[in-house]
Formats: structure tokens, sequence, C-alpha cells
């Protein structure tokens, strides 16, 4: 038997990564190893006040730190029975597209290109391309400029309270950022022929289930209240309330991270499956992004998802116009937050993070403080999805030496984009 | 030029991880000295606050370093080496700053300090270990000194 570890996807006390256990060509075992915070951090909010939760779980992930806020104020709301207002709810998906903008940028300019141009990091890329790196940058900044005026912060917002916003964005700030999305779309077009001119990593194919949050009168991930899962073809849908029953999530011994799995199969979630889920969503532009980047929905192969972050991306500095556009029509009201009345409730919000479904669940006493806590994180409803399509990848790959062999590995690890690194970031000497 | 800039970095809900941003908490409340220094906290993402550091003459990043020897404090004033693309989802910090530098000529003339102090290990938890809380104020000593710094 030979083994082929890569114990350096995660940072975290020698916690890791990828370990596959071969038969001869054979594949006998996979290992995705997670060391998932959220889920020891579930601790920390009990007996916490619903006005303190969202601003402690928004610190679990500083790239994804407006999805957990928004996520975690949306099930507070549910579980004290607030509604918030339209124009609030357009604040926040404007606000998600935002952190979508920067993670995304993030993501394919940083960590997923130099794979393909096999250079080790995004500084060896920098060296040879400092144009296209300077171009993730700018979008990534648009991105945090968004955070940052409707958030108030670039990460962890702290404007987004339960019930509305501490402050509403003033018009100047807000045609700030519409110049800044309209001065983004020639960096959109630039991105979109970066990414067309990278070479094919079609080294893994294989029948994918997907999962996302859906609703039918809606274009927002905000306001989804009903989670899809398209597998060969066939459409089913689950009330958000009921996510237990999407997730069936079972402890493995190998991991922190619990798998997920629908009718026992896994599914993946993230941008690939927003767009195979709902397609509707997709704007003009981005279905010419999709076309330009051969990208064909539904995918049976998970390095898509690269491709389906730069539609995103594309829809995403769209739909951010769009809403700015209505807010500066409209005008902003500082309309103040709704009044919050503790209560002993359950509640469930989900939200769609960059990188897939985020839940956040609280059962609260009728102080207001939290009882339990569930927080289920996109990373780990992929896990069992990824270990699926790392053992297809070591079984389909022509290639047998161990290099080869660790960079596809790796490569197929980061297109699923895991949030495994960044609840902790010790410099290690 | 703007005024020197004070960078807290590490993660608040992962223990002696947060010890950066407790030391830039401290900072940020001392009103005599914001009066002339910007004191910002940056989590674990770097990139977020590039535009911040712009026309700045120095910059000071507060950090949490893994060692033997918790609760020291140290100075570099060379960036702590660079571990490639270890990370599936996030750049290390001194890889970030690294990035920012080579592709942004505007802060290649701009003194990058790290202030360090050294933990045993970090784990989920809002509160700093005894070592790591004693060397807030250390910490904080050696900012003051290094802004004393002409």
């Amino acid at each position: 038997m030979s083994t082929i570890v890569i114990d350096h996807l995660a940072r975290v006390e020698g916690h890791g990564g990828i370990t596959v256990e071969l038969e001869g060509d054979a594949v006998s075992n996979v290992r995705f190893d997670v060391f998932e915070g959220a889920r020891l951090l579930e601790g920390l909010v009990r007996g916490r006040r619903y006005d303190e939760i969202a601003p402690i779980v928004s610190r679990i992930c500083s790239i994804c730190s407006p999805a957990h806020c928004l996520t975690s104020l949306k099930a507070t709301e549910n579980a004290l029975g607030v509604q918030v207002s339209p124009q609030t709810d357009l604040l926040r998906e404007l606000l998600l597209r935002g952190e979508s903008i920067q993670s995304h940028a993030l993501h394919l300019f940083f960590l997923a290109v130099p794979d393909y141009l096999d250079r080790p990091s995004a500084i060896a890329v920098a060296a040879e391309h400092p144009a296209a790196v300077m171009l993730g940058l700018r979008l990534k900044r648009l991105g945090n400029l968004i955070q940052e005026t409707i958030g108030g912060r670039a990460i962890h917002p702290v404007n987004a309270v339960p019930g509305g916003f501490g402050r509403v964005p003033s018009a100047d700030q807000l045609i700030a950022i519409r110049s800044a999305l309209i001065e983004a779309i020639p960096d959109a077009e630039a991105m979109l022929d970066l990414i067309a001119s990278l070479p094919d990593a079609g080294f893994c194919h294989t029948p994918t289930a997907y999962a996302a949050l859906y609703s039918p009168d809606s274009d927002r991930y905000y306001a989804g209240d009903q989670l899809m899962i398209v597998s060969n073809g066939d459409r089913a849908t689950v009330p958000a309330a009921d996510y237990r029953s999407l997730t069936n999530e079972q402890p493995v011994a190998h991991s922190h991270a619990k798998h997920s799995t629908f009718n026992g199969n896994p599914f993946m979630v993230g941008s690939l499956a927003r767009l195979t889920v709902n397609p509707s969503r997709i704007t003009e532009g981005s279905a010419t992004a999709s076309g330009r980047l051969k990208l064909s929905i539904p995918s049976d192969n998970p390095m898509d998802n690269n491709k389906a972050q730069a539609v995103e991306l594309v829809n995403d500095l769209g739909l951010a116009l769009d809403m700015v556009e209505r807010l500066i029509h409209d005008g902003v009201k500082d309309e103040g937050c709704v009044p919050v009345t503790p209560r002993a409730g359950t509640g469930v919000g989900i939200t769609e993070a960059p990188r897939g479904l985020l839940v956040h669940s609280y059962t609260y006493d009728d102080q207001g403080c939290v009882v339990s806590a569930d927080v289920i994180t996109p990373t780990a409803m992929n896990a069992a999805s990824l270990e699926q399509h790392l053992r297809k990848t070591v079984e389909q790959s022509a290639e047998r030496d161990e290099a080869t062999l660790k960079k596809k590995l790796q490569m197929i690890a980061r297109a699923y984009d895991p949030c495994i690194s960044c609840s902790v970031h010790l410099i290690r000497r | 030029m703007k005024p020197d800039l004070v960078i807290g970095l590490g993660n608040p809900l992962m223990g002696d991880d947060g010890a950066g941003a407790a030391a830039a908490e401290v900072l940020a409340n001392d009103r005599r000295l914001a009066r002339r220094v910007d004191v910002i906290s940056a989590d674990t993402d770097v990139l977020s606050c590039a535009n911040r550091m712009e026309r700045r003459r120095r910059v000071l990043l507060i950090d949490a370093v893994q060692g033997d020897v918790p609760g020291n404090v140290s100075v570099l004033r060379e960036s702590p080496s660079v571990d490639g693309q270890q990370h599936a989802h996030h750049l290390s910090a001194p890889a970030m700053l690294a990035l920012l530098r080579q592709v942004t000529p505007t802060l290649r003339d701009t003194e990058f300090i790290w202030i360090l102090v050294t933990v045993s290990s970090a784990s989920v938890g809002m509160q700093l270990s005894p070592e790591a809380a004693t060397a807030i104020p250390k910490v904080v000593e050696r900012v003051r000194q290094e802004l004393r710094r002409r």
C-alpha cells in the first residue's frame, strides 16, 4: 500500500489536509481532514444576549464575516419574530454582494490562478504578471469598499444589527460606490479574458449533486427561503427551516467536520451549485461571460467552480450596480431599527456565503440569551463531496507519479475555495 | 504623508491568536496616541486594509507568533519569511504584505515593522492565556517606543 499525504491545506496545530491510500493503482481510502472552527465556536455564544451574537460569530472568518454576521442576524430575527424593512433587506443583500466580489477576487487571482500557471504562489505570479495581480487587488478593494460603506468596516461589520442598520449610507457614499462599480466594468472584462486564457483543467469528471438557496419569488440570496438540490436532472426542495433534512450530518472519525449527504449522496455547494440551481438569476452580461469561459451547466467537473466564480463576479457587479441605482433613485431613509423584544424561541438563518450555503440556528430563552446554537459552514457541507472528487481525481489520472497527483489533488481542493485556515493565522517560524 | 499606522492582527475568537488585536484595542483607546497615530484591527485579512497603508512613512503590524517562550515580545524590521501558498483559502499575513509591496510602488518606501508576541498555541476561546495577557502591556510599550523613534 502507498499513501499520498498533503498536510499543508490547513495550518492549525497539525490538523490537516488530504490523505489518499492506494493499493497498487486503486484508491482504497480518501480523507479530507478539517479543523472546523465554527463547530467549536458555537459554545462561545451560549448564554450571550441576542445583540452580542452577530459581532462574535462574524469573527469565525475574516473573508466571510458579512455572511456570518447577516446569517446570524437572520436566525436571531426569525427566533425573536422581527420583520425587517425592505430597505434593510436590500442593504443587506448589497453587503453580501460586496463580500462575494472581494472573496471571489481573492480566490481567483491569488489562490487559483497560481495553480493554473504552475506557480507556487501569487507572489510568483506578481513577479511575471503584475497587471493581473493589480487587477485582482482592484476588484477586491471594490468589494471591501461596499463592505466598509454598508457594514461600517471592511471586515467584521458593526453596522448591521438586529432589526436593521445602526446608520444608513448617505447619497454621496452610494454615488461613490456606483462610480467604482462602473469603473470596474473594464476590469471585469479583463478578468474574463484572463480566466478564459488559463489552461484547461478537466482532469476530474463525475456526476455531481448541487445544493443552493432558492426562492421562486426573489432574485436575492439573502431572502431565499428554500433549499434546492439538483442531482441527475432531478430537483428537490426543502424549507430552509428544515435544513437538517438536507444536511443529514453524520460524524466521521477522521475529521472535525461532520459529513453531509442527501439521500445518501454527497452534494456540492458554492458558485457552481448556485448557477446550477438558480439559472434564472444570471444577468445577460454574466450569461455572456459563461459562454466566453465555455462553462456548461450542469457540470461534471469540480474545477468549473473557478469559472463559476468568475461568472458570479460579473453577475455580482451587475446586481450591485442595480441595487445601488435603486437605492439612489428611491432615496435611503433613516428609518431606525425595528424594536426587538426578547422572547423564547428558535430561529434558522440561511444565506449564500461566497463558498456556499451557510446555516445558523439559535434557540433563545425568554431573556433573549442563547441556549443552544448550530452553525454549519459550506466547507463542512462540501467535505464529503470533496472526498468523492479527490478519489475520482486519482482514479482518472493517467499520470501516476506522486508530484502530479499531489498537484491535481491540491487544485481540486482549492477549487472548492475551502474555509479551513482562516480561523487562526499564527505565524510559524 | 498620513500619520503612522498600527495594525493589530489575529482572531479574537482563537485565544492567543488574538493577541495582536487585543494590543491594538488598548492602543486605539489611548486618546493621546490616537491624535497622532491611526490604529486599526485587520483580524486575519491584511489585504482588506491595503488602501489604509498607502502614503504612510511607517506601518507597525502586531501579530502572534508561535514559539517556545510564551509572552516574549520581539521586533522585526524585516518581514517574516513567506511560506508560499500553503493555504487553500487565504494567504498568510507576511505573504499578503509581500504581495502588496511587490505590486504597489507607493508601499515600497514605507517602513514596515513587526511587533511579535510569542504564544505557544491558539485554540477556540475568547480569553488570552495568562502569558499572552501579561505580554500585552509589553507589546503596547514596544509599539510606543517604536513610534517615538524618528
